[in-house]
Order: structure tokens, then C-alpha cells, then sequence
């Protein structure tokens, strides 16, 4: 069988939502030498600390099997790189194609800045824009800052396979009491 | 990398961390295992820190003293001498032609610690000669201090923080800690999991309110009479403690007799709640074994307030829920040190460690310490009367030390005309703010990660802050500043560094005289009361139901709903009520000088308001808007919230732009003087041309900055 996507989730029975891991994933995704303590451009994460009637939770990219959003990209700037589905920003026209495709709305379109500074097209005096998405920090060896951030412990990496066989273990001694009785 | 323990510098928690130093500069922040945090920061722990970088994205540090010899020249750099002779001479003169009376001082809540406020204190008592000394513990959880001191004859935290998890039933009142306290609302969010019972009383759906198993949705301004309402219930279901009333309580019989006419049913008039709902949360907090109230500013900003602080802590009396682990009162403190400048008499009424200022013995006790013939005894006045006694001609100085009046207090305008007609002003803090446009001397001080000392945390908990780097600029500790001033007056005051000062200060203090710098140390913190060597502090108040008023009973009290002052018409039609938001901190001076929180969360801010308000008025999520009160007209930015009733919106208070403020009304609760924040009278209008208005809220936003000297970028 296929190896399955891993992909962050949040618990909205334990999130307040204080936007620690919004901060935290910035900071875990811009250039070389930048910290929380020079960030130069406006704050982009990469999940979304989303507040409903009943719920409060991050939503994030599920590095869907389909990637609808990798399927939609005409650039084909949108890929599957082992289990996860990454943006080649340089790639991106901006065409937003991708932000229809994604069911959980977690594809957004952000400014290009480079030493602090907006990209700008000049023909058409407008800023460069991008495709921003979850990329469960695979250049981090410690895996996805948001999860290490939460204060609550309400975000996790789901690995789909390591579930599965967890909950069939479980399954299997609930179903032994069952036969005990 | 070196990294320094010490305790963070926003809310009241009072969480733990490291500060990661090299070069002496602050690159980075660590949880530590501290006792509220165990290893766990919110985003302002993580990512509050590179203010100290002077990062200039708001405004800039203050690093000169600055003065002007009359106010339509502007502020010049100076030397502390020039600085601090000037500021002397005149507060000599101001006292000499009006007496010691018309000059005021503030403590401060936020990053100076415990040992400045009690310098501060003595310096305006000994050395001024009144009581006229206060802090923003007026405009927040004055209310508690004053209720609870006269029920339970202590204004703090009845239990502590940790305490809340293990709690049978919480009941959140006006309290919404996951804005206020993430890691306060970690433990309501674990109590819950540990199978806790969650009843909220809130206007708003929030994230307690979410998770709770009973929320009631009551009117704004309406508190007095749903209390009132809980304890009707208790007694016509007989649900009351009659062994806990008779032996450890006074005044019952007035109190029942007031109750007596809030049935759930009449209640329900005013409250909008259903008379079920109140039996259902009175059923499970008097049949949970051990429930805990926990309120903020919701219960505490409004005209009558001190009265629903009693009412709460009359509800603990009436159920003998009090006493215990996890039972009593939380009002959860807001600033980092705001219990901290009140455990420091940073107040008009009392010394350190809450002695009256009106007993003759206390006076003569701290006279003596201070090597002074004698004390004022008159109470001094409170902040919030400040621009009152300015205008009748009595205040004529003020000097006030890290704190933000004209961006914190109510009815900005008046506040300012205040500032303006004050003859004297001095300015002590780390930050130009709106405040400091006002003042003649302007004090620079070193910052928090720039010196130590001692913070208050909101459930009593002593514990040490440390200096991480050296302060650039030509700045001082502010007690240092402090006693160089007295010295002008021929007064001694000065220290050798902040363990002098807290030995002195626990050494008049009998409730925090075991609290020795050396017992913080090895234990991590102490929880005042603190009276002995041996005595390793007090994790819950009133232990075996002996109370700390006169007669050592809780003492009952009730009495009528009183309606807000301001209420809607037909011309402002809206009730608005202020809130906070947990990416920024107090005014923003700290906060919005750090890259990350700032970027998260900038001007004009949002105002909460109903799908159905923003449907009848045209008004789209995320669209500019502009709110109208009878004192003024600012914009703010709609966050369309299906979390909101209608007829009621929600605006946040550190904005320039969006300035809530402005709007607000200086109606005083009578007893502890703090502003109605929550309930006044708007209108709301839809911004036709919003290109337009995007534009000039870039301009008022850039010009703003630019007056604070702040780098003003090309990111919008």
C-alpha cells in the first residue's frame, strides 16, 4: 500500500486561539538568519487560526493524496515531494486556481519580500504574489513548529498509517473484552 | 548563547522563561518550568521580547532625559542633573504654594517591579508629603480590592492558579482567559478534560463559553441582578450551607432580605436569562464539591461593580465554597504586576502589604521606618479623578511612571485637557506613548530584561525577575531615578540594589515577611501571606473559614441592580463594551515594537460586531467602519462574528486609529472609582469610500508613528 501523507491537525476542544503557532510558523519559515526578533514583512503563516460559532482551531493543508491543488496548478509549480505537497513559489503566477481547489481553504496568495522589501511587477506597478502553504517544515529536523509551539498541546502530526494500526490494536482489546464477557 | 531565567512581562500569570543572550542582545525566548507555565508560552512569551532591540516599529526607547521650560517649545535632550534639579524645583514650588495635595504620582503595574513601587510610595509619602498615589489597578481590578477586602477582608485571589484544574465546578464570570490568560485558560481547558463542570456567564460566545457545559448569554450591563438572581435561587431551594452561615459569616439577615426580591423570574427582565438555567448552574455549584468563581474586567469595569465583586464573594459565603483547594474567588489579575503595585501600597489608602493609611497606628509605625515625623492621613486621590481634581483646581502635578493615561483611560478628550491644564508633568517610562506628548520632563528608564526585582503574580505568587543585557542609552532603574530626586529634597532614599529595598519592605509587611529573595530562590516563588522563616507561604486563603476582616467573619452583602449610566437611544442606538486581544499587551508600547506580534494584529484594530448588525447597516467583514459616541468618532475594522449578539460590539483598547477610548464615558463605580468600560452608547455608520478611508488610515497611522519616532517602512 501507498505510504500515506502525514498532516497537522488541531483539537478544538483544546484551542484557545492565541495565534502562537501562526507566529511561530513565520518565524520557522523565513530565510536564513531572520528570528522572531527582525522579521521584516508583514506576518504570513501557513495555518489558520479560524474561529466559528462552536469551534476555534488552525486550519492547514491535509497534503491531500489527490492534491487537488497540485492537479489544478496549470504551472505544475504545485508537487508531491516524497508524502508532502510543496509550492515552487518562483513557479507561481499568481493564478489562484490552487485556492479554488482546496477544500479547507489553506492556500493563500501572499506578497513576495525580499530583504524586507515588496516585490514588485513593474509593468504593472503591482506587488508579486505567491502560493503559501503548509509545508510541515521539512527542512526542520525537529518536524512541524506549530505542534512544538502550541501552549494547549492542541495541534498533532498525524501519521495515517501509525494511526490506523494503533487504533486496530485498540480495537482488538475492546473486542477481546467483548468476547470475555 | 547564555540564558537567563526570569518571569515574562505581559499578563498576570506569571509564567516562566528564558531569555536567550548573546552580545548582550536578547535573540530569543524559552519556556521554563515554571509554575503556571510548566514548560509552555503563549505567543506573547515566545515572540514578546525584541521591543528591547528598539525595534522602532511603533515608537522609539527613550534613551535621554528631555525637558522644556514652558510647553510651546518642544522636548530637548538633557543631562539627568539638569533633568532631575528641574523636576525637583518645581514639584518644591507646586508644594510650597498649593501643600503636598495637588501633587499625584502613579506606581506601576508593568515591567519596573515590586521594589519601584515601594520606593515610589515612600518617595510621595515621605517625601511629598500626601497619599496621592495610584496605578492602573484602578481601571481594572480596583473593584475586587475593595469588595472582597470588605467581605473576606483580602482582595487577592483566594486560591491559586494551579488550584483551578482541580476544581469540581468553575464558574466564569465576565472573564475571558483565553484572550487575558492562555495559560490560565490551560487550566479551565484541563479541568474540563478532568470532568469539571464549566458554567459562563459572558454576552460573548467565548472560547470558555464554547466549551462550557452551561452559558449564560446575559444583557450587558445587567451582572447586579443575575447574582442576585444565584443567591435568590439557593435559598427558596434551600441549596444554602446553614452550618457555614451560622458559624462563619455576618449579616445574613439583610442579605436574604435584599436577594429576596430577585426571583430568577423578575431577574429575567433584566437579564434576559432563563430562570431554568440559572436553577441548572445553581444546582451544580452548590452540589460541586468544590467550586471556584473566577472573573475579569467583565464583572469589574462598570459603575457598579465593587457591589457584584461582594455578590460573588457572598455567593462563596452563602455555600461555604471557600476555604479549601480549588474553591474560593479568582479575579485574575491583568498586568504582570498589577497585584504586584497593589501588595506595594502603590495605592491612596494603604501601605505595603495593606495597611490603612487612616490608622493612627500604621502611620506611626511606617513614620518611624521612614524616619519622617509624620504621615498624611487623609486617603489620597485615585487616578481616575485625576482630570476632576484637575479641573476644581486641586491637582497641579503629576508624575507618572510607566503608564499610558491618554491611551488607557476613559473619555480620552477629558483626559487630555487634563494633561494639558496640569501645570507640571514628569514622564517616567521606557517608550514614548501618547502620553508623553504631554509632559514637561521626560525620564528614561532601563526596561524589563534591563534590571530585576520582584513581581506579584495574579494569585499572589512572589517570584524573581532578572536582568538579561545591559540597557543602552543613557538611562537608570527607575528607583535609582527615585531616590536621586529625593535626594534633592534633603531625603535619603537611596539602595544599594533591589534586595535592600525588599528587605525593607517585608520588614514593615508581616504578611510577607518570610518572603526573603533567598526562599524565591529555592523554591521557585512564594505565595504571600508569607510571615515566617519556617512558613514557605499560602498556596489558598481562609484556611478553616477564619476570615482576615475585624470580627475574622465573612461578611454578607447585597443590594439593588443599578442600570449602566449611558444606556442606548434612538440617536446612539449600540451598547459598546471593550475587550482585550491576546496578540497585543496593555497600550502597545511593548508589544507593537515586536515584529512578530505587531505583524499579526495592527491598526485600527477590529470591532466585533453581529451578522445581523452588519447586515442592517451594509457593512461587509473586514470593511472599514465608524463608531460614534457622544465624546468622539474614531474608525475601526469589522470582524463580523457570529460569536456576538446584536446590539452590542466589542472593540479592543491599544489602538491609535481605532481608539476605543475616545468613545468611552468616565462613569465611576463610587467606591473604587473605576471607569465603565463596558457599557456605553455608539453609533454605527458604514464607510461608503473605502479606498479612501484605507488611504487616510495609512496616513494618520504613518503620522502617528513618525510623532513617536518611530522608522516609518513601505510595508502596509
Amino acid at each position: 500500500m501507498e505510504k500515506l501523507s502525514p498532516f497537522v491537525v488541531g483539537d478544538g476542544e483544546k484551542c484557545i486561539g492565541c495565534k502562537a503557532c501562526e507566529v511561530a510558523c513565520h518565524v520557522s519559515h523565513n530565510v536564513e538568519g531572520i528570528t522572531a526578533g527582525n522579521i521584516d514583512t508583514p506576518v504570513f503563516p501557513k495555518l489558520f487560526v479560524t474561529r466559528v460559532e462552536e469551534v476555534t482551531m488552525p486550519v492547514q493543508c491535509h497534503h491531500c493524496e489527490d492534491a487537488p491543488c497540485a492537479q489544478a496548478c496549470l504551472e505544475k509549480a504545485i508537487y508531491f515531494e516524497d508524502d508532502k505537497v510543496l509550492i515552487q513559489t518562483e513557479k507561481c503566477k499568481g493564478c489562484k486556481d490552487c485556492l479554488v481547489a482546496c477544500p479547507f481553504g489553506a492556500v493563500e496568495l501572499v506578497p513576495r519580500f525580499v530583504k524586507g522589501k515588496e516585490v514588485i511587477q513593474e509593468n504593472l506597478g503591482k506587488p508579486v504574489l505567491y502560493g503559501n502553504k503548509c509545508d510541515l517544515c521539512y527542512t526542520r529536523e525537529k518536524g512541524p513548529i506549530c505542534v512544538e509551539t502550541c501552549p494547549q498541546q492542541a495541534l498533532r502530526l498525524v501519521e495515517p498509517h501509525k494511526e490506523k494500526k494503533e487504533k486496530n490494536k485498540k480495537a482488538v482489546a475492546t473486542i477481546i473484552g467483548m468476547f470475555k464477557k | 548563547m547564555k540564558k537567563v531565567l526570569t518571569v515574562c512581562p505581559y499578563c498576570g500569570s506569571g509564567c516562566q522563561l528564558y531569555l536567550c543572550v548573546e552580545n548582550n542582545r536578547v535573540v530569543g525566548a524559552e519556556p521554563a518550568n515554571g509554575p503556571i507555565n510548566e514548560g509552555e508560552l503563549c505567543l506573547k512569551g515566545y515572540y514578546g521580547w525584541d521591543f528591547l532591540n528598539d525595534t522602532k516599529i511603533l515608537s522609539k526607547r527613550l534613551t535621554k532625559p528631555m525637558l522644556r521650560y514652558n510647553r510651546n517649545e518642544s522636548l530637548h535632550e538633557v543631562e539627568w542633573d539638569e533633568a532631575l534639579d528641574y523636576v525637583a524645583d518645581r514639584l518644591k514650588a507646586i508644594k510650597e504654594k498649593y501643600g503636598p495635595d495637588a501633587i499625584m504620582g502613579t506606581g506601576s503595574a508593568r515591567g519596573t517591579g515590586n521594589e519601584t513601587n515601594y520606593v515610589m510610595q515612600k518617595f510621595m509619602r515621605a517625601v511629598i508629603g500626601t497619599n496621592n498615589v495610584d496605578h492602573c489597578a484602578r481601571v481594572c481590578h480596583g473593584p475586587s480590592v475593595a469588595g472582597l477586602t470588605t467581605i473576606f477582608g483580602s482582595g487577592a485571589m483566594s486560591n491559586s492558579i494551579p488550584e483551578i484544574e482541580n476544581a469540581d465546578c468553575l464558574l466564569i464570570f465576565g472573564y475571558n482567559a483565553a484572550d487575558a490568560h492562555p495559560l490560565v485558560a490551560k487550566r479551565i481547558v484541563r479541568a474540563k478534560q478532568k470532568g469539571a463542570k464549566l458554567i459562563v456567564v459572558d454576552p460573548r460566545r467565548t472560547e470558555a463559553a464554547r466549551i462550557s457545559d452551561l452559558w449564560l448569554q446575559l444583557k450587558n450591563g445587567s451582572n447586579m441582578a443575575l447574582v442576585n438572581s444565584f443567591a435568590n435561587l439557593i435559598l427558596a431551594k434551600g441549596w444554602q450551607n446553614d452550618k457555614f452561615i451560622a458559624n462563619f459569616t455576618e449579616g445574613f439577615a439583610d442579605y436574604r432580605k435584599t436577594v429576596e426580591h430577585y426571583t430568577p423570574e423578575y431577574a429575567q427582565s433584566i437579564t434576559g436569562i432563563d430562570p431554568k438555567l440559572v436553577e441548572e448552574a445553581m444546582k451544580i455549584y452548590t452540589h460541586s464539591k468544590n467550586s471556584f468563581i473566577l472573573w475579569g474586567m467583565g464583572v469589574t469595569q462598570f459603575g457598579q461593580a465593587v457591589d457584584v465583586v461582594k455578590g460573588l464573594g457572598s455567593l462563596c459565603l452563602l455555600t461555604g465554597q471557600i476555604g479549601k483547594p480549588s474553591s474560593g474567588v479568582g479575579p485574575v489579575r491583568g498586568q504582570n504586576n498589577v497585584q504586584g503595585a497593589c501588595d506595594m501600597g502603590a495605592l491612596p489608602n494603604v501601605y505595603p502589604g495593606y495597611q490603612a493609611v487612616t490608622d493612627a497606628a500604621n502611620r506611626k509605625k511606617f513614620a518611624k521606618a521612614w524616619g519622617v515625623d509624620q504621615l498624611p492621613d487623609k486617603v489620597g486621590f485615585t487616578i481616575t479623578e485625576v482630570p476632576h481634581a484637575v479641573a476644581a483646581g486641586k491637582l497641579k502635578a503629576f508624575y507618572i511612571i510607566g503608564e499610558d493615561p491618554a491611551q488607557s483611560d476613559p473619555d480620552s478628550a477629558g483626559l487630555r485637557k487634563a494633561l494639558t491644564d496640569l501645570e507640571f508633568v514628569v514622564f517616567q517610562d521606557i517608550f514614548m506613548n501618547k502620553t508623553a506628548h504631554f509632559a514637561d520632563v521626560i525620564l528614561p528608564a532601563t526596561s524589563w530584561g534591563e534590571h530585576g526585582g520582584v513581581f506579584s503574580g495574579a494569585d499572589r505568587r512572589f517570584q524573581r525577575f532578572r536582568k538579561a543585557v545591559d540597557a543602552n542609552g543613557d538611562v537608570k532603574d527607575d528607583w535609582v531615578i527615585i531616590g536621586e530626586l529625593a535626594k534633592r529634597f534633603g531625603y535619603e532614599l537611596t539602595y544599594k540594589d533591589t534586595e535592600e529595598i525588599w528587605n525593607e519592605l517585608i520588614s514593615l509587611c508581616p504578611s510577607y515577611a518570610g518572603a526573603t529573595y533567598e526562599k524565591m530562590e529555592r523554591q521557585g516563588s512564594v505565595l504571600w501571606p508569607c510571615r515566617t522563616k519556617e512558613d514557605t507561604g499560602t498556596d489558598y486563603l481562609f484556611k478553616g473559614n477564619v476570615f482576615q476582616t475585624a470580627s475574622k467573619k465573612g461578611i454578607f452583602f447585597a443590594t439593588a441592580w443599578r442600570a449602566p449610566a449611558e444606556v442606548p437611544d434612538e440617536e446612539y442606538p449600540t451598547v459598546l463594551c471593550t475587550v482585550r486581544e491576546v496578540g497585543h499587551y496593555s497600550s502597545r508600547t511593548m508589544t507593537g515594537n515586536c515584529w512578530g506580534l505587531s505583524k499579526l494584529a495592527d491598526e485600527p484594530g477590529y470591532i466585533q460586531i453581529s451578522e445581523e448588525d452588519a447586515a442592517r447597516l451594509g457593512i461587509e467583514d473586514e470593511e472599514l467602519m465608524r463608531v460614534t459616541s457622544r465624546r468622539g468618532s474614531v474608525m475601526s475594522r469589522a470582524k463580523v462574528s457570529d460569536r456576538v449578539k446584536a446590539g452590542a460590539v466589542y472593540m479592543t483598547y491599544q489602538w491609535w486609529i481605532g481608539a476605543c477610548n475616545e468613545l468611552t464615558i468616565d462613569n465611576l463605580d463610587p467606591i473604587s472609582k473605576t471607569p465603565e468600560y463596558k457599557y456605553c452608547a455608539v453609533k454605527l455608520e458604514a464607510i461608503e469610500d473605502q479606498a479612501q478611508a484605507e488611504q487616510q488610515l495609512v496616513t494618520l497611522y504613518d503620522n502617528m508613528k513618525r510623532k513617536m519616532g518611530a522608522e516609518v517602512s513601505n510595508i502596509k
